[in-house]
């Protein structure tokens, strides 16, 4: 798999989109792409050089953790990553509030109807799901509902 | 409950000579350990999680110095802990008590470069991560990479995001970093061992007991201890751990690294009832020192049993040979 550590060029990109979608402005720490569409979010203390050489003599496996996904209609914050501090507490845009009675459906990985002039004033693909203080992950904006990414193994 | 094999009773008899002290440790064997948790601070704040949980349940914090860890007095049905959405969000991690001590011990601190060297599932890992506030450096080391995918999912769920997983026995682990010149602040050596300490969780323990795996493990044990304290800074402390009672996977090993490296055993201070080291098992005699060491009885505080050994390495290991004879 291609592992690319992010110039500040392109992690810049990066913060730009999740800035237009969610407000994030910053996020500290390295960005490494794993293949075509993944970023993790590494806040390790050791250089790219250090990494490369520990990588020569031993197997690495995994460098931090999932951030978010590219995809072609947007960028998509991790169910794991969007209630650390860091990313939550930055998150002020395009978050939908469900129902008590909502959370169960939407935790058990089933799509969400939700009033429709709501879904229809917002322009964006990407939803933050919020119920209380918790964000439960990302839900993709279909107008008439709201279509589940939560991941199987994080599914009540 | 499964019926335990003689060997293992007449080693348990041995180490707790005093009846009625055996008969308490054999009584509370049978009943199923209390529901523990370890607040995950990465994510949320002790406070917060503690008002969170106490609508739904009866909350405990056993330990002043240590909040972050609640017991869950209520009676819980199977699975609740694991499904409950704070624990699917990364707010809790299910640990048992006695399990949480080699860290509570250690107290890795925020910008230190700490080893786990044998790290799967990952309850340890997530703990240094939340004691170093995501900061320093984490490198969580696993052999087997079903188990790695264990890690990996606990350290992504934990959002622990200062961690490199590397694959690699552990045995070998500072032959291959050597050249890369790493060392570090402060190392955890969890061994894989005979998990006699786990039989409230685990019963299916005592079917596997075998005094030949005890043998085995103990001499895998030995070349894991010596990675650790190779790859340890001069200074830097090392907690030696298993969940097991047995000696040759516990005191035999400290004694061996106390008899052969430059190292030495430091008090160790926590908010249990421990027993100390045992110095003399079958007829062997360990460096006695190893007194220095921790045992925890499942009797002693209604937890599972363990044991934990605090080192610190003072001078350089000498080159030679790798491997380990028992």
């Amino acid at each position: 798999m291609k592992v690319e550590i992010m110039d500040n060029t392109k992690k810049k990109k990066i913060i730009k989109e999740l800035n237009d979608n969610y407000g994030i402005k910053d996020i500290k720490g390295l960005f490494i792409k794993t293949g075509k569409e993944k970023i993790r979010l590494f806040s390790g203390n050791i250089s790219w050089d250090e990494l490369n050489e520990l990588a020569k003599n031993i197997h690495v496996d995994l460098v931090g953790m999932q951030l978010c996904t590219i995809v072609d209609d947007g960028i998509r914050i991790n169910f794991d990553a969007i209630n650390l501090p860091v990313v939550k507490d930055q998150i002020n845009q395009n978050i939908v509030e469900i129902s008590d009675e909502q959370i169960e459906k939407w935790m058990n990985g089933k799509d969400i109807e939700y009033d429709e002039d709501k879904l229809n004033k917002i322009n964006k693909t990407f939803l933050v799901i919020k119920q209380g203080n918790d964000f439960l992950g990302i839900g993709k904006n279909k107008k008439t509902y709201i279509q589940n990414y939560v991941p199987k193994e994080r599914r009540a | 409950m499964y019926e335990p094999k003689q060997e293992f009773i007449e080693r348990m008899k041995k180490l707790l000579p005093n009846e009625e002290d055996f008969e308490k440790y054999w009584e509370i064997s049978k009943v199923r350990p209390v529901n523990s948790i370890r607040v995950n601070t990465l994510k949320i704040s002790v406070e917060e999680l503690k008002k969170r949980l106490e609508k739904k349940w009866k909350i405990k914090q056993p330990f002043n110095e240590f909040p972050e860890v609640f017991i869950i007095e209520n009676e819980l049905a199977p699975g609740e802990l694991g499904k409950a959405i704070e624990h699917l969000l990364g707010y809790y991690y299910v640990q048992e008590i006695s399990s949480m001590t080699s860290l509570l011990v250690l107290k890795p601190q925020p910008g230190d470069i700490f080893l786990d060297l044998c790290a799967s599932p990952g309850s340890k890992t997530t703990q240094a991560a939340a004691m170093m506030k995501n900061s320093g450096l984490v490198i969580a080391n696993e052999v087997s990479l079903g188990r790695i995918m264990i890690l990996s999912t606990n350290l992504q769920r934990c959002g622990v995001t200062n961690t490199i997983i590397t694959q690699s026995d552990g045995s070998v682990f500072f032959r291959k970093i050597k050249k890369s010149n790493m060392k570090f602040d402060k190392v955890l050596v969890d061994a894989p061992c005979s998990g006699e300490g786990t039989i409230r969780s685990s019963p299916k323990t005592l079917v596997m007991f075998s005094e030949h795996l005890i043998k085995t493990l103990s001499g895998k044990q030995k070349s894991l201890a010596r990675n650790g304290l190779e790859a340890l800074k001069i200074g830097g402390e090392m907690i030696y751990s298993t969940c097991t009672h047995a000696p040759e996977e516990n005191e035999e090993i400290v004694s061996y690294l106390l008899d052969n490296f430059p190292v030495e055993i430091e008090d160790i201070n926590l908010p249990l009832n421990t027993r100390p080291g045992i110095i003399e098992w079958n007829g062997k005699k360990y460096n006695p020192q190893v007194e220095k060491c921790v045992r925890i009885y499942p009797q002693d505080n209604n937890t599972e049993g363990f044991f934990v050994a605090k080192l610190r390495k003072i001078g350089e290991v000498e080159e030679r040979e790798f491997g380990v004879k028992n």
